[in-house]
């Protein structure tokens, strides 16, 4: 329900409260500073605009900050860093450092970087704020079914680009 | 080889671990704000959106009264010396009475008045805070408007300035915003036709007098303010915090209006943010505290991208 309440006031409570975590979302599905301080401010322009026509404030932030993430993205980048991360990933586990757990995360989170946005938005969503299915359907304004098809095309990506060679390894050496 | 949960975990961690790297910018909130006007402005964006510049959670009225510039207070309360909750002459119809008479005040308070709107606060981490003090004026005579806002960081630098002047331009308004980066010495204008910026003192007073027909208006004592003798009145509001709104005991204009919220998303140290709001006479004193006299000396005009791609507060 919306609070009878100054437009302005009300949205300078849920922008003080709120952009931290948008712009902590919007990092973790581009993984750029600049970008993601972008998109969440993005986010809390949008919403200040609608502020008297939208339902689900946060809902509408996050998908707008999201999807403020897809702009000026470029698969080269991603590529590379997906291939840096890979190849220290795999001449660590040749020097038998210690820090593989580690490094698998940082090999796990390039892959992330490399999925298509719409199944990366989808996994953050899910797995990062831990959003149900039906809320990460809110959020984005999809439908369920497409949540799920996209979660699960994401994994099986993040497990096909990491190989399962390398999980083996690390995951054996990082048991404890 | 990693199970699914494994993998969900290490995912969970690795997200967490890069947003843990990261914080929103000092002013975030205010710079979006002052954005969104300025789209307002510029594109048009919310035609047909009412765009209620209302009163703030702590705010602060002086109808008919106030010194002019540069008093903003932004701590709540801070104009008021209170005295202890005394009881009212009269019975208990007396809080319906005066609620009636602020609402009939309200009805042609800030029409003409130079409205003084200062926010100021942060998310309670170190360096977030920011100060955002916005006048506006429309004129009477000529439906003019004049607005100025500035972005002030946490050490006090003015990092970002906007001045909006709107003409009536039939059903609309021209508009012209030209933005200004203290820092980098640089500045940009956009012109537009827009919607009539409702960001003005009669929104407000549509928004109050909605506070005060809620019936939860309590008296709660007298104060003293500005050599004012008034009414406290106690704005319960739904979000959890409540307003003060102060009314002239005698002729029940408004007087002023306090409160704050505090807020801690992080979990760290709270976040304390203010908002005041003055209704002033339209005296020229105040009405220049809503236009941009002049340019200052030294600045460099650029394109607006150009002058966003500079200052982060202007993107």
């Amino acid at each position: 329900m919306r609070l009878a309440r100054g437009r302005q006031s009300e949205f300078e409570r849920f922008a003080a409260v709120q952009a931290e975590g948008l712009v902590k979302l919007a990092f973790i599905v581009c993984g750029d500073r600049e970008r993601a301080q972008d998109a969440a401010q993005e986010a809390l322009i949008r919403v200040y605009q609608r502020w008297s026509r939208i339902d689900d404030p946060l809902a509408y932030a996050r998908r707008t900050a999201v999807n403020a993430t897809r702009e000026d993205w470029r698969r080269e980048q991603r590529t590379d860093r997906t291939n840096a991360a890979i190849e220290a990933l795999i001449s660590r586990q040749e020097s038998d450092h210690p820090q593989e757990r580690l490094l698998q995360r940082d090999a796990l989170m390039a892959a992330l970087d490399a999925l298509p946005h719409a199944q990366r938005a989808v996994i953050v969503l899910r797995y990062g704020l831990q959003l149900s299915e039906a809320e990460t359907a809110t959020t984005l304004d999809i439908p369920i079914g497409t949540v799920k098809s996209r979660v699960t095309r994401g994994l099986a990506r993040l497990r096909e680009v990491l190989g399962a060679e390398l999980f083996l390894t690390t995951t054996e050496t990082t048991a404890c | 080889m990693l199970n699914d949960t494994d993998l969900l975990e290490e995912l969970h961690a690795g997200m967490c671990e890069r947003a843990a790297t990261i914080d929103a910018p000092a002013g975030l909130p205010a710079s979006a704000r002052l954005i969104a006007r300025r789209r307002t402005a510029t594109r048009a964006a919310t035609a047909g959106v009412p765009m209620l510049a209302a009163a703030g959670v702590a705010t602060v009225l002086a109808v008919g009264g106030g010194s002019g510039h540069g008093g903003a207070s932004v701590q709540a309360g801070s104009g008021a010396q209170a005295s202890a909750p005394q009881a009212l002459s009269g019975d208990a119809e007396d809080t319906a009475y005066i609620v009636r008479r602020v609402s009939a005040n309200l009805d042609h308070a800030g029409q003409t008045e130079v409205v003084e709107r200062v926010s100021a606060g942060g998310n309670g981490n170190p360096g977030s805070d920011s100060t955002n003090p916005v006048w506006s004026y429309t004129d009477p005579q000529t439906g003019d408007y004049y607005s100025s806002s500035q972005l002030i960081s946490s050490n006090g630098t003015d990092v970002y300035e906007q001045y909006i002047v709107g003409a009536p331009d039939g059903n609309q308004m021209s508009y012209q915003s030209t933005n200004l980066d203290p820092v980098q010495r640089e500045y940009a204008v956009q012109t537009s036709v827009g919607p009539v910026d409702s960001d003005n003192p009669a929104a407000d007073a549509e928004q109050i007098k909605s506070e005060l027909a809620s019936g939860k208006a309590t008296q709660d004592g007298t104060a003293t303010i500005d050599g004012q003798s008034t009414i406290k009145l106690t704005l319960p509001n739904e979000a959890g915090y409540t307003d003060t709104l102060y009314v002239n005991s005698q002729t029940y204009e408004p007087v002023e209006s306090t409160g704050e919220m505090v807020i801690n998303p992080n979990g760290g140290a709270d976040g304390t943010n203010t908002v005041s709001e003055k209704w002033l006479p339209a005296t020229a004193a105040n009405i220049v505290n809503a236009k941009l006299a002049q340019l200052p000396s030294g600045f460099n005009e650029v394109s607006q991208s150009q002058l966003e791609k500079d200052n982060p507060a202007g993107r």
